[in-house]
């Protein structure tokens, strides 16, 4: 049931540092690691944000090994930057999603494809960053550390990804397209 | 007084809980006059939740054996 539950969360951690071709391997290794530590594990933390620390570092050895030219993150514009005037008041203001609260978005199938195209879609560096932080609870401290980048950059990546996730739920919901 | 785009700056360091009091207090007081930065807010922080369940899809059987074939065929397994 755990395999099931957290084999696809932890191949999204692996995926942006190991590629497609590995990611499924380092899933299999990360479980194995834990099925090996479980009875060292304290319940200081939660389950699952050890689970994915175990996979990101499983994949991390990997990439070293590998010497993988990866996490490119091309430069770019603030996603929202262009929403704003130059007085720093929205120019184009966040429109109303019409249903209230996460819990009602969570049962729009299309919705969640789209949000998952988005994060697939969003570069390396970002989607690593932000699987780190948001899906795994990794300190900003920690994934700067682990990815070599300061925690400014690191908390710059972070607001990119968020903020393109942010456009594109927004984008769905005014026009049903992803 | 704090803009409309410092709040889109700032909406991750509070999602994140890294505002110190000044910044807090700053913050509250723009949202008390500003709706769209309240809707804004509140979508912002609904990403996280909503990302981590698109991404949890249960696995399918053939990737759950996978798993189990490898700690299963592990010398320490």
């Amino acid at each position: 049931m755990l395999v099931k539950h957290y084999y696809r969360l932890m191949r999204f951690v692996a995926l942006p540092i190991v590629g497609e071709s590995d990611a499924d391997e380092i899933v299999q290794e990360a479980w194995l690691t834990v099925h090996q530590k479980l009875p060292q594990w304290q319940p200081r933390g939660s389950f699952k944000g050890w689970l994915l620390t175990i996979t990101a570092n499983e994949a991390r050895s990997r990439y070293r090994r590998q010497k993988r030219e990866l996490l490119s993150d091309a430069p770019e514009e603030a996603p929202l930057a262009h929403r704003f005037k130059e007085d720093g008041h929205w120019q184009s203001p966040p429109s109303n999603w019409h249903i209230d609260g996460p819990g009602a978005l969570l049962e729009q199938r299309e919705l969640m494809d789209c949000l998952n195209h988005k994060i697939t879609t969003l570069p390396e560096k970002q989607r690593l960053v932000f699987g780190l932080k948001d899906l795994s609870q990794m300190s900003l401290d920690d994934i700067s550390g682990f990815i070599g980048e300061s925690a400014a950059n690191v908390r710059v990546l972070l607001h990119r990804a968020r903020a393109t996730l942010y456009s594109g739920i927004e984008q769905f919901q005014e026009t049903g397209r992803c | 007084m704090l803009k409309c785009r410092d709040i889109e700056q700032m909406a991750g360091q509070l999602q994140d809980d890294e505002l110190n009091w000044r910044q807090r207090l700053s913050m509250r007081m723009h949202l008390i006059m500003c709706h769209h930065c309240r809707r804004f807010l509140k979508q912002f922080a609904a990403i996280k939740k909503l990302a981590e369940h698109s991404v949890s899809e249960p696995a399918s059987d053939d990737e759950v054996k996978s798993v189990m074939d490898k700690i299963n065929g592990s010398p320490k397994g």
